[in-house]
């Protein structure tokens, strides 16, 4: 296969770039006490939020920035970011929400009104830092079940909040995180309650607008005994030339005998072939399966950004809880990602299943980084971890590095990884049968993360796959 | 640490690995080779370095280094040793303590191979509470094909420090095959080996390390493999006690069709903590290379760890690369079995930490090293040496199935 | 004239995981006899092998094993075996590392010392095993190498009853031993056992095909299923066996 085939196939034309042109009442750049507090008030949040957001910007003050990831990027300049952007009016129902931000939903193919008619989907879209109404909330709350948006959640139900944030990601365990605690502006705040399993699944819809807005959502989710929710994250975001930073942070709290899947479908502007633009991801998110026989599953299909630094983790405290992790992060054009998960097993029983899938093409350096930690308590802990990583093209590269410790001895860790290029035996079984190029290396690239597509929820399993496609082989949308 | 190097008059090389060590600094409790290993004791003592006395070094069979100095050297027309070379040190290395041993050794060991040949090196250590530095290099020609036995003894020792390694060159087509073996003991004593190896263009470097007992050991590789050359690292790890044992390698294929294998066998038991901390970097110029690395660990008890961190850094898509890590303890199928004819389960499990070792040590040639390493294994696992036929000792089956 | 009772199964309820297969099995088996289990997958056959030998996989929740009067069901896999029961594995596994010489004379030793006799050194031992090796059609190397490791499913079948000949078991379970075997192994491997009937020795053999019987003379033939023994008979039941199939018997 020539190289210059190889390119065509892999840079597939960024077809989101656009921009909501409505007016944003947006902070001047810089970060101190004074924004943090205007934060607060612009969310009407009651006194302990604020005091809460000003111990976590002092506990921020006092970290460094981590470099131990294998990723180069500019130097962030986290003075020149402006920490709130919204959209000047305020919405109490579908039908005040601004025409023109309906409009731009339409065009990313998320019409609510639409998705409410047909598909039974609820959403939670967040444009830049406030949330649209939430459309499903009043009928899920028949069920008992809180879906809404964090500013809400502070508002309407400070007992769990209290009780919760926090609880998974503490304020000061990362620079991102302790960032996030003080900043954070919007994110998704959902409540299963006892034995009711969520009918549908539920989603949040992402979007990055104005220049130098960094985005800082925070999800909680919590899942109470015997519950089960299916969670989905998406985002896109229009060209920009600015880097623009996302820095956010999910928790799940997972009690006896519940399970949450959580499914990520991300595109991110990557930047160009220079590496120039492109948002920088670093996210943390983390699941507790606090009680006995919780199960977590975390689902990712990553394509975008420029900087990915993004490490889903299970806490396995209670017995029999089993943690799992599937992903496919692909880099091309410049992309950089050093992604990975940690899987930490405390009770009996825990099992842990890490399934990632790394594309790299062009120049993307894509890294898997993953601990698994089995404490010296931890009876009969099993982990299986399969990490492999195809590269396109004699400019990419992909990296493993897994962090494998065991203090017990029954525990099973079992570590696989392989990296390959695309057998040029299997592309030419596929070309004598009749199919092109462009097109065999798609059906290569699917076989090689089937796994993982199995892992979403089906509505989501479509939307990645057509994703992947418009990532590696050049078809525009 | 730091006075110990003002006062001295350096040479090239030791000025070079200075410069070096100021540089990258120390190790840290943040420096990642180091996360399994703590090295704070041995950064904060002030040490007195071993002395020693002006004898000469006398001619026999065998090479002896006692407390890193050269006691006894084969006089052997196929090598040639001198005292002051002032070699060529790896300017990048991973490693601080590779700069430190070079600072602080009082002259490197360079030993130059004329021809193919076969060296038994003995290196005992005697002192008490001292640091030890010395360096060995090697320099393996092209075509010539080298076999090195290292064996160490530390039982006499008590709270020292050693801080050694080896700079090995070997040439176009040449082979140099290292075996060696270290037992430790509970004498307070640390002992950091620190590697550099370039193994040029169709070059092959056999490396077998073999580490028994309840010490502080830690060796440090770095290998730079050219095109078609090839690496076979093969590493067996049995700890007991309160030791804590391992490797940090670090193995980058720079050449084409270049070709890597390794694979570490690791058996933890009390409170010991076995480290495979291994990273093989395929770089941009590395096409048609591969790779192939396989851990697997076996914990005796709750209480014992494994930490394994097996790494692939690949910048280049016309490769073949992959690892496999596995942590566990014996395998139930087996042990059924073996109980099912009648072997007790103590005996069993006893068996197959045997099996799990051997394959080790069965892939040496030489039928007296591999009886040696039998002996040495079963010493420290069983806390005594055989005395009859050992357990996998083929020879006598040989006779008797040929008998009429 | 009564013969003894080696084998003495009563009321067996034993599950696998949650599952459970074995639904009150009743089995005699008395000394010096051939006896055939055979059934449709799944009945559970080598579930019935695994709870006599103790396998780590079974669970018994109810019913008792009984071997020469004495119940078994709460001795370790090698205390059974030390008393003389043996079974040659349908998927014997493979050991790598461990030499089958070293291996088997382990066990006998161990057995030999059970017993109160002397053991044998590896040298008296490997004049032993020749014969046996030359009789089974294995060739010497075999006994060198690491225990099945590498081996055809021929030759781990001929190895588990080498394994047999050297221990001299009383009791003896045969795991679908023909399954993967061409003529010629088959024939070794049926000379290898009929050599070890001698009147006291007695078996319990695992089938799903006629084959072995042909080379095996078998005493009293009984059928597995739905985790119960539902029809015993003569020699006889296995060509009736042959032209109806298991779904036409009724339970008993």
């Amino acid at each position: 296969m020539s190289q210059q085939e190889l390119n065509k196939a892999v840079s597939g034309e960024y077809s989101l770039g656009f921009e909501i042109d409505i007016e944003q009442e947006t902070v001047p750049p810089g970060l101190d006490e004074k924004v943090i507090a205007f934060i607060s008030r612009k969310k009407n949040e009651p006194e302990w939020m604020l005091n809460l957001r000003l111990k976590a910007f002092k506990k921020y003050k006092s970290m460094k920035e981590p470099h131990w990831g294998h990723l180069q990027y500019k130097p962030i300049d986290y003075q020149s970011i402006s920490y709130f952007s919204a959209p000047k009016k305020g919405a109490n129902s579908l039908e005040e929400v601004d025409p023109k931000i309906l409009e731009a939903y339409k065009k990313l193919g998320i019409p609510l009104e639409e998705q409410k008619q047909l598909q039974g989907i609820a959403v939670d879209a967040v444009v830049d830092s406030v949330s649209v109404k939430t459309t499903f909330s009043e009928e899920l709350k028949k069920q008992g079940i809180i879906f809404c948006s964090i500013s809400e959640a502070i508002k309407d139900y400070p007992q769990l909040v209290k009780k919760y944030m926090f609880s998974v990601v503490p304020m000061n365990d990362n620079y991102f995180a302790a960032l996030n605690s003080a900043v954070f502006t919007d994110g998704t705040f959902v409540y299963i309650p006892k034995g009711v399993k969520c009918p549908m699944e539920l989603s949040t819809y992402f979007r990055i607008n104005a220049l130098n807005t960094g985005q800082f959502e925070r999800t909680l989710i919590i899942a109470d005994e015997g519950s089960y929710v299916s969670y989905n994250e998406g985002c896109s975001a229009p060209t920009r030339d600015e880097n623009q930073l996302h820095a956010a942070v999910v928790e799940l709290v997972i009690l006896k005998n519940a399970q949450i899947k959580y499914s990520t479908i991300q595109n991110w502007y990557p930047g160009d072939e220079n590496g120039k633009g492109g948002i920088y991801n670093f996210v943390t998110k983390r699941a507790i399966c606090k009680g006995e026989n919780a199960k977590v599953s975390w689902a990712q299909v990553e394509t975008g950004s420029a900087i990915t630094w993004k490490y889903p983790s299970c806490i396995l405290e209670g017995d029999n809880s089993v943690g799992e992790f599937y992903s496919v992060a692909v880099t091309t054009l410049a992309q950089q990602a050093d992604t990975g998960t940690k899987m930490i097993h405390l009770g009996n029983n825990t099992r842990s299943t890490i399934i990632s899938k790394g594309i790299s093409a062009m120049k993307g350096q894509n890294t898997y980084r993953g601990l698994v930690k089995i404490a010296s308590k931890a009876k009969n802990a099993h982990n299986y971890s399969e990490c492999d990583s195809l590269l396109i093209g004699d400019k990419c590269g992909a990296h493993t590095f897994p962090y494998l410790e065991s203090k017990n001895k029954e525990a099973k860790v079992e570590h696989e990884a392989t990296t390959t290029k695309i057998s040029d035996e299997q592309l030419f079984y596929l070309r004598q049968r009749g199919i092109n190029e462009e097109d065999g290396v798609g059906m290569i690239v699917h076989g090689f993360c089937k796994e993982v597509f199995n892992k979403l929820p089906m509505e989501y399993a479509v939307e990645a796959k057509a994703l992947l496609d418009l990532t590696l082989e050049g078809s525009v949308g | 640490m730091q006075s110990l190097i003002k006062n001295k008059k350096l040479n090239k090389t030791q000025q070079t690995a200075l410069e070096k060590l100021e540089t990258i600094g120390l190790p840290t409790k943040k420096t990642e080779e180091y996360r399994y290993f703590d090295i704070s004791d041995i950064r904060e003592k002030e040490w007195d370095i071993v002395k020693h006395s002006d004898i000469n070094t006398t001619s026999s069979k065998e090479f002896t280094i006692i407390d890193g100095k050269v006691e006894s050297y084969p006089n052997d027309i196929n090598l040639d040793i001198s005292f002051d070379e002032e070699i060529d040190i790896d300017k990048n290395h991973f490693d601080p303590m590779y700069y430190l041993g070079h600072t602080m050794s009082e002259k490197n060991i360079h030993i130059k191979f004329k021809n193919d040949c076969t060296i038994v090196i003995r290196q005992i250590f005697t002192a008490q509470n001292k640091m030890i530095p010395y360096r060995i290099s090697f320099d393996i020609p092209n075509n010539i094909n080298v076999r090195i036995t290292d064996l160490f003894e530390d039982m006499h020792s008590q709270d020292i420090f050693v801080n050694s390694g080896y700079d090995i060159t070997i040439g176009q087509n040449a082979v140099c095959t290292l075996i060696q073996e270290k037992t430790t003991y509970n004498n307070n004593s640390k002992f950091i080996f620190s590697h550099y190896a370039k193994v040029n263009d169709g070059g092959i470097f056999n490396l077998h390390t073999f580490d028994f007992g309840e010490g502080k050991s830690l060796q440090l590789i770095k290998a730079e493999i050219e095109d078609n050359a090839h690496i076979n690292s093969y590493h067996l790890l049995f700890a007991k006690d309160n030791s804590n044992i391992g490797t940090v390698s670090k193995i980058i294929h720079n050449g084409k069709n270049s070709k890597s294998i390794q694979k570490s066998k690791n058996i933890l038991q009390d409170k010991a903590k076995g480290i495979f901390d291994a990273l093989i970097n395929i770089k941009n110029s590395g096409k048609g290379s591969a790779t192939h690395q396989n851990s697997q660990a076996i914990l005796l008890n709750d209480g014992a760890m494994m930490a394994s961190k097996p790494q692939l850094e690949i910048y280049i898509d016309d490769v073949e690369a992959s690892h496999g890590s596995t942590i566990g303890e014996l395998d139930k199928d087996q042990m059924f079995y073996l109980q099912s004819r009648g072997i007790s389960q103590q005996e069993a499990k006893k068996l197959l930490i045997l099996a799990f070792a051997n394959e080790m040590i069965d892939v040496i040639e030489d039928k007296n090293t591999q009886n040696f390493l039998h002996q040495s294994f079963e010493k420290s696992y069983y806390n005594k040496a055989q005395m009859e036929c050992i357990l996998t000792c083929h020879n006598c089956e040989d006779m008797i199935l040929k008998e009429k | 004239m009564s013969k003894k009772i080696v084998l003495d199964i009563k009321d067996l309820y034993a599950s696998i995981g949650e599952k459970d297969i074995l639904k009150g099995l009743n089995l005699q088996i008395e000394e010096g006899k051939v006896h055939v289990i055979m059934g449709p997958n799944g009945a559970g056959k080598s579930t019935l092998s695994k709870t006599i030998v103790g396998h780590y996989d079974t669970n018994i929740k109810s019913g008792d094993i009984l071997y020469k009067d004495e119940s078994i069901i709460d001795l370790t896999p090698e205390e059974r075996a030390l008393r003389g029961i043996f079974m040659s594995f349908q998927n014997p596994v493979e050991i790598p590392g461990v030499n089958n010489a070293y291996f088997l004379r382990t066990a006998l030793n161990t057995k030999r010392r059970y017993e109160g006799a002397d053991e044998l050194n590896a040298a008296e031992f490997l004049r032993e095993v020749k014969k046996l090796l030359k009789e089974l059609g294995m060739k010497p190397e075999m006994i060198q190498r690491s225990l099945n490791q590498g081996f055809s499913g021929g030759e781990k079948k001929r190895n588990e009853i080498l394994q047999m000949m050297v221990l001299k078991p009383d009791f003896i379970i045969l795991d679908e031993i023909d399954s993967g075997l061409d003529i010629d192994a088959l024939r070794d491997v049926s000379e290898g056992i009929n050599k070890m009937k001698d009147g006291k020795r007695s078996f319990l053999v695992i089938t799903h095909y006629s084959r072995i019987l042909d080379y095996i003379k078998p005493d009293i033939i009984h059928v597995l299923k739905d985790g119960k023994i539902v029809k015993t008979g003569d020699p006889s039941l296995v060509q009736e066996l042959e032209k109806s199939g298991y779904e036409t018997l009724e339970e008993k």
